[in-house]
């Protein structure tokens, strides 16, 4: 075998309602790849992984349990999830228990897509995606199948998020530059664009709309935008 | 300025001079009926309708009309949503009458049915 990266097993989410049996009636696998994962110490506990978006498939009572384990979020409810979530690397690996708290805040987006069997998928992105929440949270999280699709759906965001005029002829130049200076960024703060990394279907961003009208600003003043034309 | 230049009587003088010539392509980001009328009815330049973020509650994309105003040298852009109703209204009948030529096999529209679909929809634009 040649290339590429090595295969990995996939990464499985285990649900139950809280109380109820570890593997027992009630409970449900999803697989899944979660984006933004960071292991976080706790100190009444085990440690437990954060997770900023998730992308999960699941049969109809997964669906359900994660959907549940979503309300607090949704509600704003500070109550324990009533659903206990743990993530392990092939069904035989060690589990850690996972938390979907850290970004979703209080309302996550929840996008669902039916396959061809009675499976779902769920895509569960940050709240700061929602544009209902855009005036308070400079951070949005853009996701894409690869990283041509990501830095478009970066630059449509921008677009519609940016105090700045972009004329839709700027994509080409100002999305090379933005990842240029993002993938080098040694400077205090957050840079325009912050890749998380990504092992899956789905890549993911953070784009910072404040850095990244900053840098627009500067290439306006250093006349590198073409003028639109046609 | 944009705005200033998307009057609804020049627009219509402009689909009256184009008669059976087609009018925009609908979905074209710069072929579109409203960007072509902004390139060939007003000094703008650039013109070009965008779907700016399809992340919207509604997973609907909000489009936004981006020019470049030459004696200014500036760009210019705004929301669809947030211009006078009659250009939201045109990008509508536009999608119809595609659909509706398509189904009979036809790719362009007459800019006289455009013209013929939108007095019948005139009254109820809040014009300007």
């Amino acid at each position: 075998m040649t290339g590429g990266p090595p295969p990995s097993s996939p990464l499985w989410l285990h649900l139950r309602p809280r109380g109820g049996w570890r593997d027992g009636p009630g409970s449900a696998w999803a697989i899944v790849q979660a984006i933004g994962s960071r292991t976080v110490d706790d100190p009444y506990g085990s440690p437990v992984q954060t997770i900023d978006l998730l992308l999960a498939v699941a049969d109809p009572q997964g669906a359900a349990l994660l959907r549940k384990a979503l309300q607090p979020h949704i509600y704003g409810e500070d109550d324990l999830p009533p659903v206990a979530m743990t993530l392990r690397r092939g069904r035989d690996g060690s589990r850690q228990r996972a938390d979907l708290s850290r970004h979703l805040r209080k309302h996550p987006l929840v996008i669902r897509r039916r396959d061809g069997s009675d499976h779902m998928a769920l895509l569960l992105v940050p709240a700061c995606a929602d544009p209902s929440c855009r005036d308070f949270c400079d951070q949005v999280m853009v996701v894409g199948r690869d990283e041509q699709e990501l830095l478009h759906n970066a630059w449509r965001r921008l677009m519609a998020r940016s105090f700045l005029p972009l004329h839709p002829s700027w994509e080409g130049p100002i999305m090379a530059h933005l990842q240029e200076v993002s993938r080098s960024w040694s400077s205090p703060g957050t840079p325009p664009l912050e890749f998380l990394e990504c092992e899956g279907p789905l890549q993911a961003a953070y784009l910072s709309t404040y850095a990244a009208v900053g840098e627009v600003e500067k290439l306006c003043k250093e006349r590198k935008l073409p003028v639109p034309t046609e | 300025m944009l705005r200033e230049h998307l009057s609804f009587d020049s627009f219509v003088s402009w689909l009256q001079e184009l008669g059976d010539r087609p009018c925009g392509r609908y979905e074209d980001p710069t072929g579109n009926t409203i960007c072509q009328f902004l390139r060939e009815a007003t000094p703008l330049r650039g013109a070009t309708l965008y779907p700016g973020d399809a992340f919207a509650r509604s997973l609907a994309s909000t489009y936004l009309v981006g020019v470049y105003i030459p004696d200014e040298d500036r760009v210019e852009v705004e929301p669809v949503n947030k211009l006078p109703q009659w250009v939201e209204v045109v990008l509508q009948l536009e999608e119809e009458l595609h659909d509706e030529a398509a189904e009979v096999g036809a790719s362009q529209v007459p800019a006289s049915a455009l013209l013929s679909r939108l007095s019948r929809v005139v009254s109820r634009l809040s014009q300007p």
